[in-house]
């Protein structure tokens, strides 16, 4: 009844034909209550074992809780410890400086050979493309752990060939300084990810229609202005989208730090990541109750990041239906 | 846009440079599982060495991988099936049907997508404990149910290719609604549903915070954990043992993406696209 009245208000009278053409398959509209029954397992497993958790979490993060004994409401001081907390904020500051070390390059390897990829003629494009996706796949655990052995001192690999070139004299400690173990971990995430974000980026750009850059051209514009003036606007959703979700991923970064320095954050506590010390403080320190206000907390961080991506996903699906 | 033969040389070197990258750590991964720990540590090689069987012997005796590895493939597996079929299931829900709560629901799966895992682990781990879950593979299992994101990718695809005068087709001809789904969609969805499949498969056989928090009993460990064990040993590293247990998780992922590195390729760039 509701919807009649508002189709008689407002909406054009083509609307109201098709509403009244749809009444008139009487079989589907029964039918349709079975979308409900198709939707219920997803729904059910969420609330279950996503909902939940993150409710449980959000109650043990206003209690005292040891893992052991039952948890003790405390009300706030979770939370006010961890506004203040020089750990969190110290692990914040690291998190996003090992981000912007490995995401910097990764975009700019990301752009290029997207650009390369899209506007050129390449043999072996195929191979390529897999081979940069490939190290995305692959167990952080295991990359991480390889990475330690490349890097290890005084033997690894990379000391190796250091040495055996004369580039340097005496083999490096590279993770007990602090820039080269976060540019080290930059640069492992720089490895792992510049394949998937050029994927994303070409994607975007093999949707710009090629009859835009023909009528620039006509007009006189060379490379440098069709980038900038036709290129670059036009994939600023996948751009948009590349950055925050490398953003997100970033700031929840934990498995390579935590392997490389097992568990520890050496050098200087400078590798600890807010993942990190999230987790130390449960399962090292047995102290769930703050760990579950750190976890909240970071997520405060993220939905505001996170919530210009979602409103953008829903603007365009209002757009384009 | 056509570029001159001096400029098509520097853009291959660069590219093959890059490809040498983004490969190389892994070719010497796979050498050094052939080499013993002495040889590794005293010089760098691009030929196979001998010692692979005995890496093999010294990793086995410190920790049971082949153990892990059947628990990641028995665990990696039955995600994968159960993130395939219900994902499926929950995108033609939103695609053949009109239904009241249809639009909330599809903004609920893409406000999940952007929910962090860390915001449940501490109540996932209490709630496990509780129902005497840990150390079991059904807390690493049964949430692949809800997988927002395979649900949000074969639902952009089923818009496209699931016609509403097929299923009607279906009905006039007496089939039931679950009847439909299984036998006509699926086959419709796989193309679909195949590269999410490869996708869950990886995440879960890659997953290691939630192993790492639920898992105890080292007779249950995953790869990834096992990997752990072997990077923390430090006080006698066996590291020829380590790369060929680095290269047990790594290789099987290796060869599942180059035999279908196009369906995932284009998998992502589809979803991209869409973004």
């Amino acid at each position: 009844m509701g919807k009649s009245a508002q189709v008689s208000k407002g909406h054009p009278p083509g609307m109201q034909k098709e509403i009244s053409v749809k009444r008139g398959k009487k079989g589907r509209i029964d039918k349709n209550r079975y979308g409900l029954f198709f939707l219920a397992p997803f729904f059910i497993a969420f609330l279950i074992f996503g909902l939940y958790p993150i409710l449980y979490t959000l109650y043990l993060s206003f209690t005292s809780y040891d893992g052991f004994n039952n948890p003790v409401f405390i009300g706030m001081k979770n939370y006010t410890k961890v506004f203040t907390d020089p750990l969190f904020y110290e692990a914040l500051k690291n998190t996003v400086i090992m981000w912007v070390i490995g995401a910097v390059p990764q975009f700019i390897f990301a752009f290029l050979l997207a650009a390369v990829f899209t506007y050129n003629k390449v043999r072996g494009k195929g191979i390529f493309r897999a081979i940069y996706y490939l190290p995305r796949l692959v167990t952080a655990v295991s990359i991480s752990a390889l990475f330690n052995q490349f890097l290890s001192y005084p033997s690894g690999i990379v000391n190796q060939l250091l040495t055996s070139l004369n580039i340097v004299g005496e083999p490096v400690n590279f993770l007990s300084s602090v820039p080269f173990a976060q540019g080290s971990i930059g640069l492992i995430h720089w490895w792992m990810f510049y394949g998937n974000t050029m994927i994303m980026v070409m994607a975007g750009m093999t949707a710009i229609s090629p009859s835009l850059y023909e009528a620039a051209k006509v007009d006189g514009a060379n490379g440098w202005n069709l980038f900038w003036k036709i290129t670059f606007p036009l994939l600023r959703p996948v751009t948009a989208f590349v950055f925050l979700n490398s953003l997100v991923g970033g700031l929840q970064s934990f498995d390579v730090q935590q392997i490389l320095t097992g568990g520890l954050g050496a050098p200087q506590g400078k590798l600890m990541t807010v993942v990190m010390y999230l987790y130390n403080t449960a399962f090292k320190y047995n102290n769930f109750g703050y760990s579950a206000a750190i976890a909240y907390y970071l997520f405060f961080f993220i939905a505001i990041f996170a919530s210009f991506s979602v409103m953008g996903r829903l603007k365009e699906g209002r757009e384009s239906s | 846009m056509r570029i001159k033969p001096v400029k098509k040389t520097v853009m291959y070197i660069f590219l093959i440079a890059l490809a040498i990258i983004s490969f190389f750590p892994f070719y010497v991964m796979i050498i050094n599982a052939t080499r013993s720990t002495g040889d590794i540590l005293s010089g760098f090689s691009l030929i196979p060495g001998k010692s692979i069987a005995d890496n093999f012997g010294e990793m086995q005796s410190r920790v049971d991988v082949l153990k892990a590895f059947r628990n990641s493939l028995v665990v990696a597996l039955s995600s994968t099936a159960l993130t395939c079929y219900f994902s499926a299931m929950t995108a033609y829900g939103l695609t053949a049907y009109d239904f009241k709560l249809k639009n909330t629901a599809f903004t609920a799966i893409l406000v999940i997508m952007m929910i962090p895992p860390q915001l449940s682990v501490i109540g996932f781990f209490k709630f496990m404990k509780g129902m005497n879950l840990l150390n079991s593979f059904i807390p690493l299992i049964l949430p692949s149910i809800a997988s927002a994101t395979t649900v949000f990718f074969i639902k952009q695809y089923a818009e496209t290719a699931l016609s509403r005068s097929i299923i009607e087709s279906a009905r006039i001809d007496g089939a039931g609604e679950f009847k439909i789904f299984n036998k006509m969609a699926l086959p419709i969805l796989a193309p679909a549903i195949f590269t999410m499949g490869i996708n869950s498969f990886v995440t879960s056989w890659n997953n290691y915070l939630v192993p790492l928090i639920l898992l105890s009993d080292t007779k249950k460990f995953t790869l990834p954990l096992v990997i752990r064990i072997f990077n923390a040993d430090t006080q006698d590293p066996s590291v020829g043992a380590m790369y060929l247990c680095i290269a047990i998780s790594i290789v099987p992922v290796m060869i599942v993406f180059f035999l279908f590195s196009r369906y995932i390729i284009d998998g992502i760039g589809a979803g991209g696209e869409k973004e």
